[in-house]
């Protein structure tokens, strides 16, 4: 088995081996910022993909939930696998040295290998010469305060400056997707999407505004939106200064 | 101060007077509403629906426009 990384102009010459977890990666502490994990398993994840990944995560970054996750599970295409190689993907942002030996998983895990990471596109050789491509995504949780007025329903998030409406709940909410991933698409256009994640999100950040903290007091929802991890390039050095 | 029930969206921007609007590249119906004086400021407007008070508050409250100078 052999992983290799999508090349990149920042960093062409990277190849990883395969490791099993068991025996680990040697080296010691890497004053990474951004990494990326793979997690190979006979099967997929008990409660949903990349939950174990996460747990994983968790324990070796020391906190409760990572800065930012990206997850995925794939299935390994090879007639002779049988659909029972599952392969788990995860890239974490986090201004914390990150350890390179992670330790093996509890279960079904086979191997675990941590790297420096560079688009979030990798591309996974199998042992049968097969290549599959896992794009990441990073799924971030957006806080959304929900109101009835005027029999309408509006989702409202004054972090990102949107706000929807609907005849429903769920139309709000639909729409609100709709208008948050229009301003995800516009502000990469405009070069400007790792700012707005950087201190309009709130992601690990108390909920305030420019006249202080914010009482949300309304019900609030969280809407997922899915983003690219290519497109988060210079992440890492916003994420630095979450610590 | 009266406040608008509701309000045409294109009306609310033309009101607007804005430098800079945009519109969505995988949904025509969406714009971008851009405060020329701070041009990270924004707030996206639904053309197709009739825009209520709500939010029509927190779209001026978006682009950081008092709502006496849009009402009077």
């Amino acid at each position: 088995m052999v992983w290799c990384r999508t090349p990149s102009p920042a960093s062409s010459a990277s190849r990883c081996s395969p490791r099993r977890a068991s025996g680990g990666i040697s080296g010691g502490p890497i004053p990474l910022q951004r990494v990326c994990v793979v997690v190979m398993s006979r099967r997929p994840g008990q409660h949903r993909p990349g939950r174990r990944l996460l747990s994983l995560l968790e324990h070796a970054l020391g906190v409760a939930t990572p800065l930012m996750a990206v997850r995925s599970e794939t299935q390994c295409k090879h007639p002779e696998c049988a659909g029972s190689l599952f392969l788990e993907h995860a890239e974490v942002v986090s201004g914390k040295s990150f350890p390179r030996q992670l330790g093996s998983l509890p279960g079904s895990a086979m191997a675990c290998y941590v790297g420096s990471h560079g688009t979030g596109d990798w591309t996974l050789l199998s042992h049968r010469g097969e290549a599959m491509q896992a794009v990441a995504t990073v799924t971030v949780n957006v806080l959304v305060a929900v109101e009835e007025q005027e029999c309408l329903f509006f989702a409202d998030c004054p972090f990102l400056n949107i706000v929807s409406q609907g005849r429903t709940e769920e139309e709000a909410l639909a729409h609100f997707q709709e208008e948050l991933q229009f301003l995800l698409e516009t502000c990469q256009q405009g070069g400007e999407l790792e700012a707005l994640l950087d201190y309009r999100t709130g992601l690990r950040r108390p909920l305030q505004s420019s006249k202080g903290p914010v009482r949300v007091e309304r019900k609030v929802r969280k809407v997922p939106a899915e983003i690219p991890a290519g497109l988060l390039n210079q992440f890492a050095h916003a994420a630095a200064s979450f610590h | 101060m009266q406040r608008p029930h509701s309000i045409d969206p294109q009306v609310f921007i033309e009101v607007m007077h804005l430098a800079g609007s945009r519109v969505g590249p995988s949904n025509p119906e969406l714009v971008t509403l851009i405060n020329p004086a701070e041009p990270g400021v924004r707030s996206i407007v639904r053309m197709k629906e009739e825009l209520r008070t709500r939010t029509i508050e927190a779209h001026l409250r978006n682009l950081g426009i008092s709502e006496e100078s849009f009402l009077k």
